[in-house]
């Protein structure tokens, strides 16, 4: 035996690597580039590139495995998906407790009528799916890739392992990576199916007082509303609306601190790296990624037309001086503030006084709701 | 012609129906829920603000 046998362990993992492996690492490499260059959405893609790279290591640590003389040892991120995602979805979930602690409902209470954007910025979801079952998938895959367009990371985890869909990896990568590109997929949805003329179309804003009662109940009706008519929503609209109840009660300050920052923080470190278990090289290196990651825009794209389009209909039955810019329907999905902003910008590049800001954060709100209660009614529809 | 093939098929599937009947019902399911949601943000603004009624009251003494 050659003496160099001796330290065979120390290249014996290398030669394991597979190409797959190695273009996962690539992979990886690239979500964590646009986290940190990019600035897209970094908070999520950086540990799931991390975690990437982590999960297909040769023989990785970070995952079950069998020791010999030992017998099975628990893998960190197996078992924090296990646990945190697969036993309970608990990590989304508990997420939405953060979210709703910093969601501010003022503008969307001030304003309704833009509830009925938050509902028609999600016909990208069902759009998709229909799609996607044209191209192949089940329809427990295709709902779970539909749901992409939820614009919404948390639900889409959610949904897509509530439905056991085998593509979880995919289509988180998916629904953050969109989400961070809004501001490029929105302004071409929304140019696509609008005229200068009706970018311009000014609406005034008429701020007014909501009640702290009001701002009290609101969460709580929603909850009873939603759980009454998509009871698979209440994981996360109840969690939404918890969170947005210990913001509002104004007795508990330090509460709502934590689940705004501490929480939400916490949970989102762990949450991404925990999801790259689902991005093992057999389980992502395929062409259904490539095809959910086109399904994934198209999600996005058809949203943003569904919002305009829904706005462009109203506005058939109003008063001219009653009408709705169609871009601050486009605002109606989940990704917030970034789809406000881009209304805002798009309004003031057609006329540099048209400030929609306040309008498009009411539609981008109702969106959040609109996104969770879509996510349950998938559920509730797929569960018949 | 392979993929048309496919693409026809599917046109014609259970499973495209199916969702076809998804898309439908969960587009009205979502716009009957914010429809509720519309009627009792309407309510809640009947609800006046306590600022707001301390200085009606201020106003009438």
């Amino acid at each position: 035996m050659p003496w160099y046998d001796n330290f065979k362990f120390l290249w014996d993992n290398v030669l394991q690597i597979t190409p797959q492996q190695a273009v996962m690492y690539l992979i990886g490499g690239l979500l964590i580039f646009l986290a940190i260059k990019k600035g897209l959405e970094p908070a999520l893609l950086l540990p799931m590139g991390f975690g990437a790279i982590l999960v297909n290591l040769p023989n990785t640590g970070v995952l079950n495995w069998e020791m010999p003389g030992v017998g099975n040892v628990n893998g960190i991120i197996e078992w924090l998906y296990k646990i945190g995602i697969e036993a309970s979805e608990a990590m989304p979930v508990l997420l939405f407790v953060g979210i709703g602690a910093m969601i501010d409902f003022g503008p969307l209470l001030t304003n309704p009528k833009m509830l009925l954007f938050g509902a028609a910025a999600q016909f990208g979801i069902f759009f998709t799916l229909s799609v996607a079952v044209l191209c192949g998938f089940s329809l427990q895959d295709a709902a779970s890739i539909g749901i992409i367009g939820a614009a919404d990371g948390p639900t889409s985890i959610l949904v897509s392992q509530v439905l056991k869909s085998q593509y979880i990896g995919a289509i988180a990568v998916a629904a953050y990576s969109y989400m961070a590109l809004v501001p490029i997929i929105q302004p071409f949805a929304i140019k696509l199916v609008t005229t200068k003329e009706e970018r311009k179309i000014r609406m005034p804003y008429n701020p007014k007082k909501v009640s702290r009662l009001a701002r009290i109940l609101f969460p709580i009706i929603v909850t009873i509303i939603a759980g009454l008519i998509a009871p698979s929503s209440v994981a996360l609209v109840g969690m939404l609306m918890f969170g947005n109840l210990l913001r509002e009660c104004l007795c508990l300050d330090s509460l709502a601190q934590t689940a705004q920052t501490a929480l939400a923080n916490l949970i989102t470190i762990f949450l991404g790296i925990t999801i790259s278990f689902s991005m093992k090289a057999e389980n992502f290196v395929r062409w259904e990624t490539l095809m959910i990651m086109g399904l994934g825009l198209v999600a996005f794209v058809f949203d943003t037309i569904g919002g305009v389009l829904f706005a462009k209909l109203i506005n058939l039955f109003c008063k001219k001086e009653n009408r709705i810019n169609p871009m601050v329907g486009g605002a109606g999905i989940s990704a917030f503030p970034m789809s406000a902003r881009v209304v805002q910008k798009l309004g003031l590049e057609a006329d540099n006084q048209n400030h929609l800001l306040m309008h498009a954060i009411g539609a981008n709100v109702a969106g959040q709701i609109g996104s969770v209660v879509a996510g349950g009614i998938i559920l509730t529809m797929m569960m018949r | 012609m392979q993929f048309l093939m496919t693409l026809l098929s599917s046109v014609f599937s259970d499973s495209f129906i199916e969702s076809l009947k998804i898309m439908g019902l969960g587009m009205l399911g979502i716009f009957i829920v914010m429809g509720l949601i519309f009627v009792v943000i309407l309510l809640l603004g009947k609800i006046p603000d306590k600022g707001e009624k301390k200085d009606k009251e201020d106003k009438k003494e």
